[in-house]
């Protein structure tokens, strides 16, 4: 492979009780890819992407991200927080901060940077997903488009290496669901490695280098969008295609 | 979103204009809200009886035919209040037995301690600052009270009335938040022994009255202590006093921790944030946030919990004020004394109430 694999899962399982949630898991991802994972509700999609930032812990094989395995260690699992960042369906902005100290949060707090420097930061992120003149607004007083834009921007304050989207755009009305997708492409045309949990297969066609098609904890096909989308490789894929573009 | 004009500030609502407030809406007011229905008439009218019957009575014995001056019982009618003895006392009443040549002591630790207020209403200067004098506050009331660093010790003994009461207060509010804060952590962690000591002193301490903690703090405790070694009496009140109520405030503040959706720790988590920062700065804030209205209850409790002191012959401001009325002379005057104690309460404890509304107001406006 030519370019650098910043995502290393080897044979990765892992169980909630008795409950086999990942099977098998195999998935390199290479530095400025955008991956999209997509498949039927309780198929493992979460939880896989959950355990790549080390929120949720596998219990079997390995994990590999920018070159430092995931293990007991804590420090080791708090630098791959830092290369990895996350943005939640539920966007998860902090209450009772303002959005800019949401966005100076990682900043201070972590990399203990000065205050003045911090806000610099998190002003160019936050004018960059066009958000700029509402710092001083709290999360609740914002839509879910605009705390999912700031979420976003959160994110990219720690300057993150990869970034994982867990259905993003699943709590929002559709009319904000295209803002919160325009960053996103935005990301994806700089070169940003993504990995995202989505059903918007709109983006999947146009930005995805890949899709990871999952059922029932394992992943069961990986195919370019092009491929994907015309001629899937197995029924279920074809069935949940179906379903999801009737609509 | 709030209603917001261009300049992003929220638009008030206009007042209705006076001719509207016209006698026919009061009238209307008053229909609506009580004669609605024969039984809320009924209510209404009872309600006007007793308090027609009741409050002129009440007025006339604590004011108009009230004594407010006089060379002693003898000026005063027995049908009315009697206040003569707590002008008379009043100086005892706030200073206790402190020296009097020492009483500006007393009036700054007054002055440190109620500066607190208004520092926690502004939001101009930094909470680190604000959060820094609170934490000090207790050592700064200590040594201008009972002495110590350049100060001139001053006896337990010459610490009563109000002095007392605001030393006792002050000081265990101050401090039992902090100590509650982290017993509600220790409760929460997952080291087991760690664990397991606060659950065993949460659950011991607070199933048994604290009065008994008191009477135990005086007496138990020197059996334990090798001889000749005693530990000041009030200190061992204020300790009592500090950990018996941070136990309640602990289980309220756990049950505020555990509200606290796990998607604000996974978020805090996800930048890299450790275990203890996630709680300082995302957990804990929010926690205290939801429990504001129980913890300014508990404040309040504790507060008037500082007179059950009086048990061990420290005299607070209920003590002060009934040991004056043992005095022969005011003998059997049993309203006044309470009275005024309770004024004072009153006073105090709304005052603290007030400041929990505010912070709910503040922390409200954060939101919609
Ligand atoms: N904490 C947990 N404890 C037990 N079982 C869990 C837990 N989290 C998830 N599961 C189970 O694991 C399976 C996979 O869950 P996951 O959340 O990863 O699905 P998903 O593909 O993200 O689904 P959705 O599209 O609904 O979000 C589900 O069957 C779920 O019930
Ligand atoms: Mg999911």
């Amino acid at each position: 492979m030519s370019k650098q694999t910043v995502v290393q899962l080897d044979r990765v399982n892992k169980w909630y009780g008795k409950y086999h949630a990942l099977r098998d898991i195999d998935l390199a991802v290479a530095k400025g890819e955008t991956i999209v994972i997509c498949g039927p509700s309780g198929s493992g999609k979460s939880t896989l992407i959950r355990c790549l930032n080390n929120l949720e812990q596998h219990d079997e094989g390995g994990i590999k991200i920018c070159d430092i395995t995931i293990s007991e260690n804590v420090k080791d699992i708090e630098k791959i927080r830092r290369h990895t960042g996350m943005v939640f369906q539920h966007f998860n902005l902090f209450p009772h901060m303002t959005v800019l100290d949401n966005c100076t949060f990682g900043l201070r707090h972590v990399l203990g940077m000065p205050v003045s420097q911090a806000n610099e930061v998190a002003r160019d992120l936050l004018n960059k997903v066009k958000i700029g003149d509402q710092e001083q607004k709290y999360p609740g007083q914002l839509s879910g488009g605009q705390q999912q834009r700031v979420a976003i921007a959160r994110a990219l304050t720690m300057s993150p290496d990869i970034m994982l989207f867990d259905e993003p755009t699943s709590a929002l009305d559709p009319e904000m669901i295209s803002e919160v997708l325009e960053i996103m492409r935005s990301l994806s045309k700089d070169g940003m490695t993504m990995i995202c949990v989505t059903h918007e297969m709109g983006f999947a066609k146009e930005f995805a280098d890949r899709i990871v098609f999952m059922e029932a904890g394992s992943v069961i096909e990986i195919s370019p969008p092009e491929e994907f989308f015309v001629k899937p490789k197995t029924e279920r894929a074809k069935v949940f295609l179906d379903q999801i573009l009737a609509h | 979103m709030n209603d917001l004009n261009f300049t992003g500030k929220p638009i008030e609502a206009r007042e209705p204009a006076a001719s509207q407030l016209s006698i026919n809406r009061v009238v209307e007011w008053v229909k609506r809200n009580l004669f609605n229905s024969w039984f809320d008439s009924i209510i209404t009218l009872l309600i006007i009886l007793l308090l027609g019957t009741v409050l002129p009575k009440a007025l006339d014995w604590l004011f108009f035919s009230a004594t407010f001056s006089g060379a002693g019982r003898a000026d005063c009618s027995p049908d009315a209040a009697c206040w003569i003895p707590i002008r008379q006392y009043i100086d005892y009443y706030i200073y206790g037995p402190f020296p009097e040549s020492e009483q500006w002591r007393v009036n700054s630790a007054f002055a440190v301690g109620l500066f607190a207020f208004p520092l926690l209403f502004t939001q101009r200067i930094p909470q680190k600052i604000v959060i820094g004098y609170i934490l000090f506050l207790p050592v700064l009331l200590w040594v201008l009270l009972k002495g110590g660093f350049i100060f001139e010790d001053i006896s337990t003994s010459a610490l009563g009335g109000l002095t007392l009461t605001f030393f006792l207060g002050i000081i265990a509010m101050c401090l039992s938040l902090p100590v509650s804060i982290l017993l509600a952590l220790g409760r929460q962690t997952k080291l087991p022994i760690l664990r397991w000591i606060c659950v065993g002193y949460i659950e011991l301490v607070r199933c048994i009255p604290v009065i008994t903690f008191l009477f135990m703090a005086s007496l138990v405790l020197q059996l334990f202590l090798p001889g000749g070694v005693s530990i000041d009496v009030l200190f061992r009140v204020l300790f009592v006093l500090i950990f018996v109520s941070a136990v309640y405030k602990a289980e309220i503040i756990r049950g505020a921790i555990q509200a606290v959706p796990k998607g604000q720790i996974e978020a805090s988590y996800a930048m890299g944030c450790g275990y203890w920062k996630t709680m300082a700065y995302v957990v804990m804030p929010q926690a205290l946030r939801n429990s504001v209205p129980a913890l300014i209850s508990n404040f309040i409790g504790l507060f008037k919990e500082t007179t059950l002191v009086m048990i061990l012959g420290l005299l607070e401001v209920m003590g002060a004020v009934k040991a004056t009325f043992n005095n022969a002379e005011w003998l059997g005057l049993h309203a006044e004394g309470p009275i005024v104690v309770s004024a004072f309460f009153f006073v105090a404890c709304f005052s603290i109430a007030q400041y929990g509304a505010y912070l709910e107001r503040r922390i409200r406006r954060t939101k919609h």
